[in-house]
């Protein structure tokens, strides 16, 4: 090394291996940013779906028991039901124990609509309409005691007779580090130390969500009608986008010339349609499906909205429409993972089943598809996850933000993404935790769809190898 | 030979057994063609599916182009505005003492502080002195600081004490009652500067056009596109068409379709303004993802982060909408920014997490492309793993990188959840752009307008397809020109 | 040689070309295949001894582009006539190939595929051609007691003997190997031409190999294959051609061509 000196040289590459070494930690450090952000992510949700909230009763426990509520005996707690509430007893009831609707209910012998229930001997031939008004809430209340337990009760009696509301609410990490602050806030807020209302943890994800429908106090709203949109969508994307995209995919790999000008045209377009902006498929769906094949009172043929089939008062913006325009959406996603797993198949499966003498379609029915099958199944994984969370285009194609029916295939409906976006653009104490709450039912079946199709997947590929 | 003996039974056994299976005529009919209905029928099913998607597309383009086409061909009534003085204002005048006299290039009002507090003062007001018009830039606590000649007025200087009146916009009023046959529009002093001669105007539902202006005075022709002819009394208010043009769409800086502001672009820039944000943070982190992934994860390592890239992907857009309201605006930006609870900052932030996963993964292919020959090259000039990503596998990657963010820009232009929920809910212009006010994209107004239901044939209708237009037109070109660089970088290597 | 009309053939191939687009891969190939012997195709690489097997049961039908000129006769009736049906000859005439190709499917529906699709339904029927057709291809012992496994659980030899059982399964009348033995090892490869002797009192057999001495073991007749040049630079084309068909015995101990003579005594290519 005649003109650079060795030392020169040596520190010169040091340096050089120094600064490596630096960026080297700064791209490892990108996946710290995607690793914290998911973490924040899930931080934050934890945050809000749980946390502390400032109750404040509509009738004060105070002015209906002398003795605290929780320590009253069942027939007690009962006796107050029937002296306050006694118009509400035989939904209560119908809600809690029977399976039928309150109109049936009411006019249906009681041991008929309570048939494994315990029900009074004396009335059990009777219905609740039957009763006499004076009795009714009596009896009512006796069918209550003798089947649902002291802290049952009291929850009715918290929502029939005390009708909480949330007054403030504060997030988990807040009530937990920083508790003091929050005593002092409602202290400002309630001055008067009687009726200041107890700071109470409160977990807004519920196990009963499930089963609630929605309602306008967060307190007891639930997802049951959204997680059912939610279902239906699914099913309707599953019977619809699926077959038509895997037949596509078949026929571009298997049967298109492509050096056709239309099936060149097919195959550009179904690429460039993945790219397309979901609120469009929105428009689309919203001027296709909803105007134009919806409600003849506008001018549409009738078809998605039921009049065809004698629906009296579709709109058209329904479960149908809804999943017809998330099936468009992900019909192109499905289509291109669908011709991939087919284009992976190895030929020499096809020269064989050739080779004995199948026809093109059952080479394609009994091998083709059959060996495609795991790599098909990963595409519907990803159309399936993104029709779960796809927001956008039902809101445009009209779901409704609130629901309490559960929607049938012509009526209005929602489902949970729209939920959440309500809830979160609400300001009132306790929507943005119930959006926390329903984000993590909306994860949850997330996660249980990608964990199905993931042991689906791996079944059929262990049934294709050894 | 006995195997073959056995041979020969299998085979006869095996003919056997098919041509009972089958019968004799399937079992060994010739090779002549068979009719195969099933099979033309079946490909027939699989090219409609195929064809479906080009239906797709057209439609989208149809229904985009014709309420496109109606959004423009629409038209909004206003209210004809003029500047009166409001008379209920309470009267208030400059200070009495000299320094209150305001020479023509002062914009500093001072008023007894009496008259301050009985008067608002809004930004944005208009007041007169003389007969110059002054627009209120800011109210101080003992002065108003103003903008001077306003709505072609001349400044002009005014002496201490000179009475200041409050301007208010009120609906330009009929004069005089006018009969059916009438074709003579008194106007109040002043007001048929509103109006240009052309001009479409509406009496209750009558449709006029104005033929001529004379003084105060409109000369009309009345009862256009079949509208009845009627008397009007006087006080009648005038209402003035407005209608879109592609000049008005492209270069208005206010969106309110229902009341005749058609520009278009508040919404553009907000949408570009996330999409920003979003690339800003999105490129040095799926860059630098990619690079890593690349050149320097092992196998392993790769099966931990590919995943995780996966799940970015996979959490629903509504779920990041969240994130950015609750965490990011709430939890971080406003402590410590002061931003309004509605942002493009934010919104712009979350938008480019979603985008990272897009980037990274196309900036890997486009890395992994890059033929192995170059880098060994780099490698054996010396140079270290950093020297040869920097010069050798960026240079060569760099236009599958461009496509990358191309493609990811046109993915947050898209983007609708997070926006709607973080960006804001109002079209709103702010030159230069601020990042820390709320402001409404292209696809949250398109979310916010469609929530209710709309009559079909409503502005608003017909104004979210135009939009859609300008949104698809503008991802289809990013879409395109990302998908043409790639197909560029793929022949120079492959 | 053999004489016109003397040994009844199943397949005769008359003056046929194949083409590639517009490339005519093998030009003017004529061979009359004898039925019940095994006629040997063998030559140089990229002669285009595929491409006439190929045509043998139209597998070059699948190939886009590809085309055939000249007729190939099987029972009186030319192959390539418009009113065959290419799908009713690939029944009649099998094909094995080079690597082992099971279908990812258990061992008895690999050789259930044939049988179930010409519409074999009925379980039992399956069973006994299943298990025919594995003793047949001297498999079943192997076998018998996991047909269920995936055929691609077999070892290569195995597996190639799956494919012969899955070809038989159908009854063919005639089978064609492309290189059977060329991905198996020297025992694998011995079994499968024990297999073809026995096959052959049943099957008319065509095989491709690249062994001279398998040639010389197994088969009947051999036809000889190479390459032409013509033009020079970018004008140059090539393409195969049949140099010489005749007896084994004949064409190993006496060739007519000075080209098959350098080739079988390794002097060539
Ligand atoms: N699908 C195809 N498309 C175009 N040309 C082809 C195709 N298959 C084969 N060819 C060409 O036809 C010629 C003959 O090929 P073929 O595979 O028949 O040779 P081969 O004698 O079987 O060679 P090998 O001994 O290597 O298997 C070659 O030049 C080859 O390039
Ligand atoms: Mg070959």
């Amino acid at each position: 090394m005649p003109h650079i000196e060795e030392g020169v040289f040596r520190s010169k590459l040091i340096d050089r291996q120094n600064r490596g070494t630096a960026m080297r930690r700064l791209y490892a450090a990108s996946f710290g940013v995607a690793i914290l952000a998911l973490v924040l992510l899930v931080l934050t949700i934890v945050n809000e779906a749980f946390g502390y909230v400032a109750l404040v009763y509509k009738v004060e426990p105070e002015t209906i028991s002398d003795r605290p509520l929780a320590e009253l005996t069942e027939p007690e707690l009962v006796a107050l039901l029937v002296e306050k509430a006694p118009g509400q007893l035989p939904k209560m009831v119908s809600d809690a124990l029977s399976p039928m609707d309150l109109q049936t209910f009411a006019r249906a012998p009681l041991g008929q609509s309570l048939a494994d229930k315990q029900v009074p001997a004396e009335h059990a031939d009777k219905a609740p309409a039957d009763i006499p008004t004076g009795e009714r809430a009596a009896v009512m209340g006796q069918i209550l005691s003798g089947n649902l337990t002291q802290e049952q009760i009291l929850e009715l009696i918290e929502a029939a007779i005390l009708q909480p509301t949330v007054s403030e609410s504060w997030p988990l990490f807040e009530g937990l580090f920083n508790r003091g602050a929050i005593e002092e806030r409602l202290v400002e807020l309630f001055p008067d130390e009687i009726t200041r209302p107890e700071l109470r943890f409160k977990s807004w994800l519920r196990l009963e969500m499930l089963t609630k429908p929605m309602d306008s106090n967060p307190l007891v709203s639930g997802v049951r009608t959204a997680l059912l949109g939610t279902v239906y969508l699914l099913i309707i994307v599953v019977l619809t986008a699926f077959p038509v995209g895997i037949a596509a995919a078949i026929y571009l790999e298997e049967y298109a010339d492509p050096n056709k000008w239309y099936n060149r045209i097919i195959e550009t377009n179904i690429r460039n349609l993945a790219g397309v902006p979901s609120i469009i498929y929105g428009l689309l769906g919203l001027q296709l499906l909803v105007r134009f094949m919806g409600d003849p009172a506008t001018g549409g043929l009738g078809i998605t909205s039921g009049q065809a089939f004698g629906i009296i008062d579709g709109t058209g913006r329904n479960i149908i429409t809804a999943g017809l325009t998330l099936a468009l959406l992900v019909l192109p996603v499905v289509i291109i993972n669908a011709q991939e797993a087919i284009r992976a198949v190895p030929p020499s499966y096809r020269d064989a089943s050739y080779g004995l003498g199948a026809t093109k379609w059952q080479t394609i029915w009994r091998t083709v598809l059959p060996s495609a099958l795991p790599g098909i199944l990963t595409g519907i994984i990803l159309s399936l996850s993104r029709a779960v969370g796809e927001t956008a285009p039902l809101v445009v194609v009209g779901a409704s933000t609130f629901i309490v029916q559960d929607p049938g295939l012509f009526t209005r409906f929602t489902a949970l993404p729209i939920q959440i976006y309500t809830w979160t653009s609400r300001p009132q104490a306790g929507f943005r935790e119930l959006a926390a709450a329903g984000i993590i039912v909306l994860l949850v079946l997330l996660i249980a769809i990608n964990t199905i199709a993931f042991v689906l997947r791996n079944q059929a590929r262990r049934r294709l190898q050894v | 030979m006995e195997q073959t003996m056995e041979g020969t039974s299998y085979s006869t056994e095996r003919s056997r057994l098919l041509s009972q299976a089958l019968g004799k005529h399937a079992a060994r009919a010739g090779i002549g063609k068979r009719p195969r209905p099933n099979e033309r029928l079946i490909v027939v099913l699989l090219f409609a599916a195929g064809v479906l998607s080009i239906f797709t597309t057209a439609f989208i383009v149809l229904f985009l182009g014709t309420e496109a086409v109606s959004f423009f061909q629409s038209r909004a009534w206003i209210y004809a505005k003029m500047l009166v003085v409001d008379q209920a204002a309470a009267p208030v005048s400059l200070r009495g003492d000299a320094e209150g006299a305001l020479n023509s290039t002062g914009t500093s009002l001072l008023l007894d502080l009496g008259d301050l507090s009985r008067v608002p003062f809004m930004p944005g007001a208009l007041i007169q002195i003389g007969d110059e018009i002054m627009r209120v830039a800011e109210r101080r606590e003992r002065s108003v600081i103003v903008e001077r000649g306003y709505l072609d007025t001349q400044p002009q200087p005014h002496p201490p004490g000179a009475p200041i009146l409050t301007l208010k916009e009120d609906s330009v009023r009929t004069v005089e009652a006018i009969k059916e046959e009438d074709t003579r529009i008194v106007l109040p002093e002043n007001a048929a500067g509103v109006f240009a001669v052309g001009d479409i105007i509406h009496l209750e539902t009558e449709t006029m056009r104005i033929a001529a202006i004379e003084g105060d005075t409109l000369v009309v022709e009345r009862g256009l596109e079949n509208t009845l002819r009627r008397a009007y009394p006087a006080n009648a208010v005038v209402q003035v068409e407005r209608r879109p043009t592609l000049l008005a769409y492209l270069t208005g800086t206010r969106w309110q379709p229902q009341t005749g502001d058609f520009g278009v672009l508040p919404l553009v820039q907000s949408t570009f303004m996330t999409s920003f944000i979003a690339i800003l943070t999105a490129l040095p982190v799926g860059l630098a993802a990619a690079i890593y992934l690349s050149e320097y994860a092992t196998q392993r390592v790769r099966a931990f982060l590919n995943p995780l890239l996966e799940i970015l992907v996979g959490v629903p857009t509504v779920v990041y909408g969240f994130f950015a309201l609750q965490f990011v605006t709430i939890g971080v930006l406003r402590p410590l920014f002061g931003v309004d609870i509605y942002n493009t900052l934010s919104a712009g932030l979350v938008v480019g997490i979603m985008i990272v996963p897009t980037i990274a993964s196309m900036s890997l292919d486009a890395m992994g492309s890059v033929p192995r020959g170059l880098r060994e090259a780099s490698y054996g000039l010396g140079a270290t793993k950093l020297e040869t990503i920097a010069r050798v596998v960026l240079p060569a990657a760099l236009s599958g990188i461009v496509a990358a963010v191309i493609l990811g820009i046109s993915r947050a232009v898209g983007e609708t959840m997070i926006v709607a929920i973080a960006a804001g809910a109002g079209p709103n212009w702010t030159f230069p752009p601020n990042f820390t006010v709320g402001a409404e994209t292209m696809t949250g107004h398109i979310a916010r307008i469609s929530g209710g239901d709309l009559s079909y044939q409503s502005v608003d209708y017909t104004s979210i397809f135009s939009i859609g237009l300008t949104l698809f037109i503008i991802t289809f070109l990013l879409t395109q020109i990302s998908t043409y660089i790639t197909r560029r970088f793929r022949e120079l290597y492959e | 040689m053999t004489q016109n009309g003397h040994h009844p053939r199943a397949v005769d191939i008359q003056n046929i070309s194949v083409y590639y687009g517009s490339y005519r891969a093998v030009r003017d190939v004529s061979i009359p295949v004898e039925k019940n012997k095994i006629t040997a195709f063998i030559g140089p690489s990229g002669c285009g001894k595929s491409t006439v097997l190929r045509a043998i049961n139209r597998m070059n039908d699948l190939v886009p582009g590809a085309r055939v000129e000249g007729q190939i006769l099987y029972h009186g009736r030319n192959l390539y006539a418009p009113d065959v049906d290419p799908v009713e000859v690939r029944r009649r005439i099998g094909m094995v190939f080079q690597k082992p190709n099971p279908f990812p499917k258990s061992i008895f529906e690999n050789v259930a595929y044939g049988p179930r699709l010409l519409g074999v339904r009925d379980k039992n029927t399956l069973r006994q051609i299943v298990e025919s057709s594995l003793k047949q291809a001297a498999l079943w012992d192997e076998v018998k007691n996991d047909l269920d496994k995936s055929g691609l659980a077999l070892s290569g030899g195995q597996q190639q003997r799956l494919c012969i059982a899955r070809t038989i399964a159908v009854e063919p009348d005639v089978i064609l190997m492309d290189e059977p033995c060329s991905a198996l090892d020297p025992i694998s490869t011995q079994r499968i031409e024990e297999l073809m002797q026995e096959l052959v009192s049943q099957y008319t057999i065509i095989i491709v190999t690249h062994n001279m001495q398998q040639a010389m073991r197994v088969s009947d007749y051999t036809a000889f294959y190479s390459i032409r040049k013509a033009g020079e630079g970018k004008e140059e084309t090539r393409w195969g051609e049949l140099v010489e068909f005749g007896e084994t015995q004949q064409i190993f101990t006496q060739p007519q061509e000075a080209e098959t003579a350098d080739y079988i005594s390794g002097r060539f290519g």
